[in-house]
């Protein structure tokens, strides 16, 4: 029986911005950008400041920003009507500082929005100082060329030292045109410009104001003057087209050089009036000279998800704030509003108190708009606002697995069907090494100092590359960002963070002598033996939770790895189609969520079924499980209502809050008949209340329909640690108290023998038939700790002088061979060096089925070739990188393959013998 | 709004580290500031003790650990959550993941939460304080391949809260003489 493991195993078992690039060698040239980026934004920042004094108020920005890529919006209320109630608002990326001049006193709040982008923005930004008796800055703004079509200016307010006053607000009013002409007054509405025209009408007094011109893939831009005559108080733009529900307006204005201060004159807003149209309104006018409004306004229309909402707000009665409520629902961690406010009367020069606002936004109860001034009055002024929700990414998850299988020269990459980016390097990703949401990336692009090497538009699960280097000096490690792209007129990509762990995968394809056939990645650590199915699919559970299946061929995923709750840390019965009364090539995989797992290896997912917890509360499934096959022999359940009885699932229970409380679970295999219980219901239950850990796998007992069961027994000899039971029933047939025991049992392979290894470090031979008891003891003369895994036996006779059996066992770091006559153990041999040197650890020994070697995994990241007549250690395998652990290893007679596991979360096959 | 905040987190012996964490938003209403303690321990009875005493070491030996119980105290949360605790090896190899989606004491939430590709039911919380709330959880230890394979020395503990790395621990395994 033993010897049918192949298939059975009963108990064996630059960033990429419209980049400008310019050719450097002497030709020079100009390329077209390669790839851009939508703006996506990343932060958003608000809160209403008070300027106490005139020194100028520093707020801290949380997190810091990167100013290239952010604006400030700010409106600002006061308590006084002096004109030089005013402030500026300038950005850096720690700090906005909010200034109001000498003069500014304790009267101003300030609202301020800081948007910034993930990418698809630039923004640059100046002030424009204003000296006394001038009305342009000086110097001129210096700005690198922007995209008209693209690019919005927006003001960031202004200032003065001037002396109180109440008529002079006409040299605090500014108008700002990205023009095609330096100083120009024309509008530039195509191609690109460096002229940013800046002017005040009237220049007594020193003045500085804010600017910010921002670049934004995305939009479209439309802009032109305008001027609200002075016996009107409107004035209107046509405009092409436009989606109001995704554009906005924004307007600066100066007054003319008579407006005397008065706010009724100056204070202009702009909204919509059609799809086509633009309206400016003031609140009065007398028809006196020089008491125009001169503006300049942009229309900004966003295609890459964005929305707007545009309204209107006037208050009533005597007030100090004024709302709107019942807007759309609002994403406050993505909105800004932009405002333009109107008010006063046709003489009245002390209203700016009564007509400067401050914003902000509630929800979510209700979306409202809620604007308050420094003074409560009656007075009327009208706001005209947009609050807009700029786009930014919705969370991405994680691949919930990346795998990669790796031959000589080439690499494949699997993640859950996505769309999605590869970036890889040669060294292991670092934080920065990630795609940033909006941008868009090609093949051979840059994310962070890794390289993009796919960007799947169409949902993919795998990404293969070849031309690797096959030395063995590169590995090439890969990560999966899965992606969502908006269906927007501009689709724009947000990506995962590639965070979690194990969605980095390592591959070194090595070729050659020496090399592995393949290798194949999974999530984290795996030193447990893989499985074979009769289909040539490799299974292996791994630490990452999840039973990965492979071709035995070549190492290529053979199914979408199926999911457990924790770690899978024992070799799966492969049960082969024609021997499980499942009709199916069927794994049952243990999971340390404490579940039992029948998993069709055709296919992976979902599992044919899956257990109960079995496990007490605060328990695991550490060791495997083995199978009864009715095929093989049957074996009767009466009493549990089967027509035809299935195969049998035997595990035992690792609850690790007490010594005493363990089980051993005959299930339902799957198939047959439902019985009472269901598949993967408890045929019986074996609990006798004296069980300390079962971290082993049990051993099927054909000849003497029979369950030996291993255990831990509390550190001592007071409690039974070996365990036989009836198959049929779970009762118990006999126990012997032998000490700890993690290790699996296994049998001589005529049946007669029980053989075990203690954590002591003692062989044990025990009477298979009858009532069991210990018929010998080897204690080895060299080596420590526990016998691991199970001990395994070659010979096919009865063990007697003439025909004894060998037996093959592992300990900490050393390696035994052991003869068994049917009374009595003599030492064989005892590998110590590896091969001429001690190692740290070995694993249980594996052999090759031709009676010739037995193979170990060693601490030294090889895996160890021993003859099994001397113990030499002949050849060795070495894994590439190095690595530290290896695991269990298999061997698949078929093609003459060792398979094995290793710390590094790989699982390789190298070809025996070595 | 992004949220910066110091955070304490604790090992064995009172030792303190201060960190700095980032959350992309804030981690509860009205919380005043966040904050993560982790223990160690190999008793499941002590770890996770409201007002303590909580037994706590950052070094153990591996033949008298049948598991390695890991308490970790949030600090000011109120919801569902999904902890992370990922055991890096010696060598810098990805041993294990322990994902714990968890509830805050008296908070409403799913049962279940998508985690790793899968419905992961959500354990709810243990009150260990005003405002803290305890995770207990544990990594099987006897009778594994840490055992089995001597897999000692200083191992890494890195702690998430929502796929973001809170904070890194040192953990020793050792092997008696």
């Amino acid at each position: 029986m033993a010897r049918q493991w192949k298939g059975v195993a009963v108990g064996r078992a630059a960033l990429l911005w419209v980049t400008i690039l310019w050719l450097a060698l002497g030709v020079g040239g100009w390329l077209a950008p390669f790839s851009a980026e939508a703006a996506s934004l990343k932060s958003l920042q608000s809160a209403v400041t008070a300027v106490p004094s005139s020194t100028a108020v520093a707020v801290t920005l949380s997190p810091s920003v990167d100013a290239t890529k952010a604006f400030v919006v700010c409106s600002a209320r006061t308590t006084s009507d002096n004109s030089n109630r005013r402030v500026t608002c300038v950005l850096s990326n720690t700090t906005l500082t909010i200034d109001g001049g000498t003069n500014v006193g304790a009267t101003v709040s300030v609202s301020w929005y800081v948007a910034e982008f993930a990418g698809g923005v630039t923004v640059q930004r100046g002030t424009g100082a204003f000296a006394a008796g001038s009305t342009v800055p000086s110097p001129l703004p210096s700005l690198t060329a922007v995209d008209c079509t693209k690019s919005f200016v927006v003001l960031a307010g202004e200032q003065t030292n001037a002396a109180n006053s109440t008529a002079n607000d006409e040299q605090f009013t500014f108008r700002a045109i990205l023009a095609t002409t330096s100083g120009g007054t024309t509008p530039c509405t195509s191609g690109t410009s460096s002229n940013l025209t800046l002017t005040r009408s009237v220049g007594t007094n020193a003045a500085t104001m804010a600017w910010q011109v921002v670049t934004y893939e995305g939009a479209s831009v439309q802009r032109g003057i305008a001027t609200i005559t002075q016996a009107a108080t409107t004035a209107t733009a046509a405009i092409s087209v436009v989606d109001t529900s995704k554009s906005f307006v924004l307007m600066s204005r100066m007054a003319g050089t008579a407006a005397a201060g008065i706010e009724g004159q100056y204070q202009t807003r702009a909204a919509f009036t059609s799809t086509t149209q633009l309206t400016f309104t003031r609140a009065a006018q007398n028809n006196i000279a020089n008491r125009t409004v001169l503006l300049s306004w942009e229309v900004v229309s966003l295609s890459d998800g964005s929305t707007v909402q545009p309204g209107t707000t006037a208050g009533t009665g005597t007030h100090t704030t004024m709302a709107t409520a019942g807007l759309t629902a609002l994403d406050l961690t993505r909105t800004v509003t932009f405002f333009t406010a109107s008010g006063g009367d046709a003489t009245t020069a002390t209203f700016l108190n009564e007509t400067s606002w401050t914003v902000v936004l509630t929800t979510p109860s209700t979306s409202t708009i809620t604007f308050t001034r420094g003074t409560s009055a009656t007075l009327v002024s009208t706001a005209s606002w947009f609050v807009v929700s700029f786009f930014k990414c919705a969370a991405v998850s994680d691949a919930s697995f990346v795998t990669a299988n790796g031959q000589s020269g080439q690499a494949t990459v699997y993640w859950p069907s996505s769309t999605a980016l590869i970036g890889r390097k040669t060294a292991a990703f670092v934080s920065t090494d990630v795609p940033v949401n909006g941008n868009t990336y090609a093949v051979s692009d840059a994310i962070g100092t890794a390289t993009v090497v796919d960007n799947q538009s169409v949902a993919a699960s795998s990404f293969n590359q070849t031309g690797l280097d096959t030395s063995g000096a590169t590995t090439y490690s890969y990560k999966v960002f899965p992606k969502t792209t908006s269906a927007t007129p501009t689709p724009v990509s947000c990506y995962a963070p590639g965070t979690a762990p194990g969605v980095e995968v390592k591959v070194t394809p090595k070729g050659g002598a020496g090399s592995p056939n393949w290798s194949y990645a999974t999530g984290a650590t795996t030193l447990v033996p893989p499985g074979l199915t009769d289909g040539g699919v490799v299974v292996s559970g791994s630490n990452d939770s999840k039973l990965h299946g492979m071709s035995a061929s070549v190492g290529t995923q053979s199914f979408a790895p199926f999911v457990t709750g924790l770690a899978i840390q024992a070799r799966p019965p492969v049960i082969p189609s024609s021997l499980s009364r499942t009709g199916l090539n069927i794994a049952y995989v243990t999971s340390q969520d404490g579940k039992v797992y029948a998993i069709d290896t055709a296919v992976g997912s979902p599992s044919v079924w899956t257990s109960a917890f079995l496990p007490g509360v605060g328990g695991v499934l550490q060791g495997g499980a083995a199978v009864w096959l009715q095929t093989i022999k049957t074996l009767p359940f009466p009493g549990k209502g089967f027509t035809t009885v299935p195969d049998m699932v035997v595990v035992g229970t690792n609850n690790l809050t007490d010594h005493l409380t363990n089980k051993v679970y005959g299930l339902h295999g799957g198939g047959a008949s439902p019985g009472i219980m269901g598949q993967g219901g408890a045929i019986w239950t074996f609990s006798p209340v004296n069980m300390d850990i079962i971290t082993s796998t049990p051993y099927i007992d054909y000849a003497n329909n029979a369950i030996w069961v291993t255990s831990r027994s509390a550190g001592g000899t007071g409690q039974p640690s070996v365990w036989k039971l009836n198959a049929s029933n779970g009762t118990l047939l006999g126990s012997l108290n032998l000490g700890d025991i993690d290790g699996s049992p296994s049998s001589s392979l005529d049946g007669s023998f029980i053989y075990v290894g203690t954590n002591a470090g003692d062989l044990k031979a025990i009477n298979a038939i009858g009532a069991p008891g210990v018929v010998a003891t080897h204690t080895p003369a060299s080596g420590a700790g526990a016998i691991k895994g199970f001990p395994v036996p070659f010979s096919f006779s009865t063990p007697s002088g003439g025909t004894p059996d060998t037996i093959v066992f592992s300990r900490d770091a050393t390696v035994h061979s052991v003869s068994f006559n049917g009374t009595s153990f003599g030492t064989n041999w005892t590998t110590t060096n590896f091969p001429s040197a001690p190692v740290a650890s070995v694993s249980a020994p594996i052999d090759n089925f031709d009676g010739t070697n037995v193979y170990v995994g060693a601490s030294d990241g090889k895996v160890h070739e021993l003859v099994l007549s001397t113990g030499t250690d002949g050849k060795q395998v070495t894994i590439v990188p190095v690595t530290t652990t290896v695991g269990d290893p298999s061997f698949d007679i078929t093609l003459g393959r060792v398979y094995v596991g290793a710390v590094d979360g790989h699982i390789y096959s190298f070809t025996s013998p070595f | 709004m992004r949220i910066e905040k110091k955070i304490l987190y604790g090992v064995a012996l009172g030792v303190l580290f201060s960190i700095t964490l980032a959350f992309d938003r804030p981690l509860a209403e009205g919380a005043k500031e966040q904050g993560v303690w982790v223990y160690f321990s190999e008793d499941a009875k002590h770890a996770c003790r409201p007002h303590g005493p909580r037994r706590s070491e950052s070094s153990f030996f591996l033949d008298e650990l049948g598991a390695l119980y890991v308490c970790v105290i949030w600090y000011d949360l109120a919801g569902t959550y999904v902890e992370q605790l990922a055991f890096i090896l010696p060598d810098g190899n990805l041993y294990q993941v322990l994902t714990v989606p968890f509830t805050t004491p008296g908070a409403s939430g799913p049962a279940e939460v998508e985690a790793d590709g899968r419905l992961v039911e959500a354990q709810e919380g243990r009150w260990v304080g005003k405002g803290q709330t305890g995770v207990l959880t544990f990594l099987p230890v006897a009778g594994t391949y840490i055992t089995q394979r001597s897999l000692v020395g200083t191992w890494r503990v890195d702690v998430s809260l929502n796929g973001r790395l809170i904070g890194q621990l040192p953990l020793t395994l050792k092997k008696r003489d």
